[in-house]
């Protein structure tokens, strides 16, 4: 792992990353596929059907047989990545995901664009609030949240590498900024931690939130409260060792995630708490039991509380309870 | 070249022993696509037993993974591994679970089970050798019971509009499903007509018939620009006649006077071997 930040202003939309990297990637190797079914005009995967049309499958609105059609290609030597809206390569086509794919070992990198709150304006049919709950359960998948473009970026040529199954979720059309510079490395079942702070209190996040985080950090610090931040990018694989330091360490641990309070980030986080020797407070900032709604995105993020003032009231609430902490900061 | 009606009759024979052995499982079938295993095996099939992943295969994707046993019997007469095997049909920590995963068993290219997704895989192959500019068969074997899962119809597309010419898709219309006849339990489909016009290339044949089942294996890899079904007439529980005869023969105990029952007609069938 070699990680460092980025200073500069620089954002690219994860669409955009995807294509671009399948480009590099099919430029090196012959293998890669890259499989749309019906929406290479939403990821943008439209000019490698043009300019490398050997190397792209378009399944029409055929989600399962896309799927299983890639355990197939996976076994026939060929490198696939498959994309659509997460509710579509999650809930749609579990059982080819778990027969075709995971329990088959082949390899498949499943890019779920618009996953969580990033649905917006496609309102609750197409959001997924419980897709790392759904693909945590499968042996043999690898669930990654990536928080910028560098990540994802560097998750789709690991999984080049490597091999294996790769769920990814994330945004789709909204530029993110950049978070960490173009050269960054990772290594998947490491978290990162990106602020280390002086208050006794960590937040666990991953995805988007690690963004709201930070800003709720830089308001946090006028107020003399300054929390430690990790990136849990690799939720499955994760980081144990680093969680363990973490509960270890804080006597506040915050889960703060786009998804459902169950299964996701906060569920690992509460597991690894109840596992320790340790007894920190335990806050989670998530998508209640609910259903997604239409809307903007800051619409979903201040009807579901996960913006970053949200973090910042709830790390302040619980702030004033605990004696400790003033005692200590 | 191999005797293919003698081919036939072992793998008829030992199948029912395998499932005689684990007292019971999918019989019905499984014996109506011992005519298929039996042509494309013993004559058609590229393969090399000593090295299963050999890259310069063809490949047979059992789509109805039910009818594993047959399947199994099948690859152990060609040598993919040693007959005893088929005794551990199913018992604890077995190479041959009751539906086909390719991680265990030597000779198996696709786990299947999960009805629908075997004909997915395979059209996945038939896609990646083309890509790899191979000349490789993919044979599908489909149940027309499983053709009520949609996934089967998507596979279909996709096959016809990628002009996968290698993909050589058998169905196994015996009629039968686990809960009755198909037209009982849901709809009988008339294959013919629904192949013919979705676009594939469609031969109809006798699913005993092996002449008829050759003759039709070698005009699909003849024909070229699309994709080749072969609808088999078959009879669930096909070559034994009292399971032919049973309402429900879809997996069926076979203990006691069944088993009796069977050892009478396998007996004939191995003097004729």
């Amino acid at each position: 792992m070699n990680v460092a930040l980025e200073t500069e202003k620089k954002a690219t939309s994860f669409r955009e990353t995807y294509a671009n990297t399948l480009n590099e990637l099919i430029i090196k190797d012959n293998n890669v596929m890259v499989l749309e079914s019906d929406l290479m005009k939403s990821s943008t995967t439209d000019f490698l059907f043009e300019v490398h049309k050997n190397n792209c499958v378009n399944f029409g609105i055929s989600e399962a047989n896309m799927i299983s059609a890639a355990g197939g290609m996976s076994k026939a030597g060929l490198i696939p990545y498959a994309h659509s809206f997460a509710p579509f390569v999650t809930r749609r086509p579990l059982d080819q995901i778990y027969m075709s794919i995971a329990y088959s070992n082949n390899n498949l990198f499943i890019y779920a664009s618009d996953a969580g709150i990033w649905s917006q304006r496609n309102g609750g049919t197409h959001t997924t609030n419980e897709d790392i709950a759904i693909m945590n359960a499968i042996p043999n998948c690898h669930v990654f949240n990536p928080s910028d473009p560098v990540q994802f970026k560097w998750l789709m040529n690991n999984y080049h590498k490597n091999k294996g199954f790769y769920y990814v979720r994330g945004g789709r059309k909204n530029k993110i900024q950049h978070l960490y510079k173009e050269d960054s490395t990772f290594e998947v079942g490491k978290g990162i931690v990106l602020h280390k702070g002086k208050s006794k209190i960590a937040i666990v996040t991953a995805g988007m939130m690690v963004s709201e985080s930070l800003k709720a950090l830089n308001s946090l610090k006028h107020k003399k409260i300054d929390p430690t931040i990790v990136d849990m990018f690799s939720i499955k694989p994760y980081d144990e060792e680093l969680l363990q330091q973490i509960i270890k360490e804080n006597e506040l641990v915050i889960a703060v995630e786009n998804h459902s309070k169950f299964g996701g980030v906060g569920s690992i986080v509460a597991y690894e708490i109840a596992k320790s020797n340790y007894n920190p407070s335990f806050k989670h900032i998530a998508i209640p039991d609910a259903f997604g709604e239409v809307g903007s995105l800051e619409f979903l993020m201040n009807k579901f509380k996960l913006s970053s003032s949200d973090i910042e009231n709830s790390i302040l609430e619980e702030f004033s309870h605990l004696t400790t902490f003033k005692e200590k900061t | 070249m191999i005797d293919l009606e003698r081919f036939r009759d072992q793998i008829r024979l030992q199948t029912c022993y395998t499932l005689i052995n684990a007292k019971g499982g999918h019989i019905g079938g499984s014996m109506s696509i011992v005519e298929s295993l039996a042509v494309v095996y013993g004559k058609h099939m590229k393969f090399d037993v000593t090295k299963p992943k050999w890259e310069d295969r063809d490949w047979f994707v059992l789509s109805k993974g039910h009818s594993g046993p047959a399947y199994y019997s099948t690859l152990a007469l060609v040598g993919f591994f040693k007959k005893e095997l088929l005794n551990t049909l199913n018992h604890d920590n077995t190479l041959l679970p009751s539906h086909p995963d390719s991680l265990k068993t030597p000779g198996v290219d696709c786990t299947t089970g999960s009805l629908g997704q075997g004909i997915s895989q395979a059209v996945g192959i038939a896609k990646a050798l083309k890509h790899n500019r191979k000349d490789n068969v993919v044979y599908c074997l489909i149940g027309d019971g499983e053709s009520n899962e949609g996934q089967v119809w998507e596979a279909v597309q996709f096959a016809v509009g990628q002009k996968l010419d290698n993909f050589i898709l058998l169905i196994d219309d015996n009629k039968k499903q686990l809960d009755g006849l198909t037209k009982d339990v849901n709809v009988e489909l008339n294959f013919d007509k629904i192949m013919n016009s979705f676009g594939f290339y469609t031969q109809v044949v006798k699913g005993d018939d092996l002449v008829a089942i050759d003759v039709a294996i070698q005009n699909s890899k003849n024909n070229r620009g699309t994709p080749s079904a072969i609808v088999l007439q078959t009879v669930k529980g096909q070559g034994i006649k009292f399971v032919e005869k049973m309402a429900n023969n879809h997996h069926i105990a076979l203990e006691g006077d069944i088993k009796e029952q069977l050892m009478v007609e396998l007996k004939e069938l191995e003097d004729r071997l």
